[in-house]
């Protein structure tokens, strides 16, 4: 194999400049000064092996590493790695993989599709949260996974009534991936453009509007936290403002949740639209509060309100329309009302607020202008209608 | 590039690491072996991939080094890395899979009569972590410095294998090898120059 070379020393010596000429070169000299000062036998092949280096190492496919690594684990676990068991040939491991794959594919399946009613608590809650990770996950698109995650925010503010139905504590858990749904679905939903950054701001503002109404009638823990989420959520909503509660000016009638839904208007689209938030409470099946918002803008600022509960006939769920005298204690079991007994608490403007706004309560009138923001239970809110907007505007100027 | 990949084994923090994680896999603690693996599965499987030529059978063979690297790692003393411990077994199943096969090692074998061409789509899939394209172009360069790489002595070709696709260094390659450094730097060089020879031929 020398065939070519010159007398053994010198290629010795060869060797040795190849060699501490990759050494410097690793060493972070740069390989041009090195090689600068090298005959052309040297470089030539220094340059070789640097290309080498650069070429050859490979990773293993990353499917396979991790199959081996489960692999390995399992004859740790046993306690052993047989040697017959090591072998195993392609045809025997693909047949295993896909019969174990199909397995838990199968038993995956079916825990999903058993886990979609599951609830905070229940054994298949995980799953459900899983499931619903692994679809928004397999979403590409930017609108696409903003409506995913606002989807995911209805179906933790769904658990959220059915656990105050239930009177069961609200987990701080469940809260949290509520909020954090919004502000996932708000971030991903500001590279999607406008009218989803839009809806994902109305549905925020829906949500405070639910959350409030639901912290009506949950414990005492459960209502701080929702109270608390409520004004976290308020954030999200803004340029869609929704007003942080305060207590109700002295006289009156209800503690309930004060909402002052104004849409601000975001850069670049026209000023003062206001949001007509109603928040339905619906009877049956279950008690919830459907909360819908739609934005109309107006010459004058205007907000208004309304939330219409009917109150199931669970027992448990607090009256929330009392005189502010006869505040629902927590705990305090409210006789049941019948099924459709319909109460609407007008939430005005906040006097306090600065924005000159008119002090005339227009918020019946507007719950009741706007008939078409009352869609199905939980459904999506449609999103503004630009059109719809205009005449509400030129009615309003 | 070359001697940062040479020199990734020994380095000291990873070099102590690797010690802490063999005493501690030694003791039967799997997680340590689990991250012994993780970190010189690649190595391994680079280093076999250039000798075989065929990504499948690399695999089934990378699988018996660590599944024997299980086995025997009671008996595993510390010289220094792991890396040249794991090599070893990884070359001695070669020349196994070899001797099974019926293939001479000196594989006289030109690359157009190798049957290992029609898998160049495959490898360029099982393979394409980052950018498809560049990956496509280091496969084809690969193919060619394999190519050409058959025409070397078994010897020549792995200490290529040792030092550049497993990335060690010429002491750890030089254990491997049972051989002094200073034969492994000549081993190398000359290996160097006939790879270069045939690559422009």
């Amino acid at each position: 194999m020398t065939e070519h070379s010159p007398r053994p020393n010198q290629v010795e010596h060869e060797a040795d400049l190849v060699q501490s000429a990759l050494d410097r070169i690793a060493a972070g000299a740069d390989a041009d000064g090195v090689l600068a000062v090298c005959d052309a036998e040297v470089e030539g092949a220094v340059r070789l092996a640097l290309a080498l280096g650069a070429t050859l190492p490979v990773k293993a496919p990353g499917r396979y590493k991790a199959r081996l690594q489960v692999m390995l684990q399992a004859a740790m676990d046993r306690g052993e790695a047989r040697p017959g068991l090591r072998r195993l040939g392609p045809p025997r491991l693909v047949v295993r993989l896909a019969g174990s794959a199909l397995a838990v594919a199968l038993i995956l399946a079916s825990a999903v599709a058993v886990s979609a009613e599951a609830l905070p608590g229940d054994a298949f809650y995980g799953v459900k949260r899983a499931a619903e990770e692994t679809r928004i996950l397999l979403t590409v698109s930017p609108r696409g996974r903003a409506e995913a995650r606002l989807s995911q925010a209805e179906t933790r503010l769904d658990e959220v009534r059915q656990l105050v139905a239930r009177g069961v504590a609200v987990s701080p858990e469940v809260v949290d991936a509520l909020l954090d749904s919004h502000h996932r679905a708000e971030a991903v939903s500001q590279a999607a453009g406008g009218d989803v950054l839009l809806t994902a701001q109305l549905r925020a503002a829906e949500g405070v509007v639910a959350l409030r109404a639901l912290a009506e009638q949950a414990d005492p823990t459960s209502r701080l936290r929702l109270m608390e989420a409520a004004e976290e959520l308020a954030l999200v909503a803004s340029p869609a403002t929704v007003e942080p509660v305060t207590p109700a000016p002295r006289g009156a009638t209800s503690r309930a949740p004060v909402v002052s839904a104004t849409a601000t208007r975001g850069p670049g689209r026209p000023a003062g639209p206001a949001i007509q938030a109603t928040a339905t409470t619906a009877s049956n099946p279950r008690p919830g509060v459907m909360a819908s918002a739609t934005a109309s803008p107006s010459a004058t600022p205007r907000t208004g309100a309304t939330v219409t509960s009917s109150e199931p006939s669970l027992p448990g769920a607090p009256v929330t329309q009392a005189p502010a005298t006869a505040t629902p204690m927590p705990g305090v079991t409210q006789p049941a009302r019948p099924v459709g007994t319909e109460r609407a608490i007008r939430l005005t403007q906040q006097p306090r607020r600065t924005q000159a706004a008119p002090p005339t309560s227009d918020s019946s009138s507007g719950g009741a202008a706007t008939p078409e923001a009352t869609p199905g239970s939980g459904g999506p809110t449609p999103p503004p209608d630009p059109g719809a907007g205009g005449g509400e505007s030129g009615r309003g100027g | 590039m070359v001697g940062d990949s040479a020199g990734q084994s020994k380095s000291p923090r990873e070099g102590a690491g690797d010690r802490t994680l063999v005493e501690r896999a030694q003791e039967g603690d799997r997680a340590a072996f689990g991250e012994l693996y993780r970190r010189h599965v690649d190595r391994v499987y680079s280093f076999i991939v250039f000798r075989i030529r065929d990504p499948s059978v690399a695999e089934d063979l990378c699988q018996d080094v660590f599944f024997q690297a299980l086995r025997s790692i009671g008996g595993f003393r510390w010289r220094g890395s792991v890396a040249p411990w794991l090599l070893r077994i990884a070359r001695n199943m070669v020349i196994d899979h070899w001797r099974r096969a019926g293939r001479r090692p000196e594989r006289a074998m030109t690359a157009m009569e190798s049957p290992e061409e029609d898998g160049l789509a495959d490898r360029v899939v099982s393979t394409a972590d980052g950018d498809a394209d560049e990956e496509a172009e280091r496969v084809l360069t690969r193919d060619r410095i394999a190519a050409a790489a058959s025409n070397l002595t078994d010897l020549q070709e792995q200490v290529l294998a040792l030092r550049f696709s497993a990335g060690l260094s010429i002491k750890e390659t030089a254990d491997v090898m049972g051989k002094s450094e200073g034969a492994v730097k000549n081993l190398q060089h000359h290996a160097l120059k006939a790879l270069k020879r045939h690559l422009e031929s």
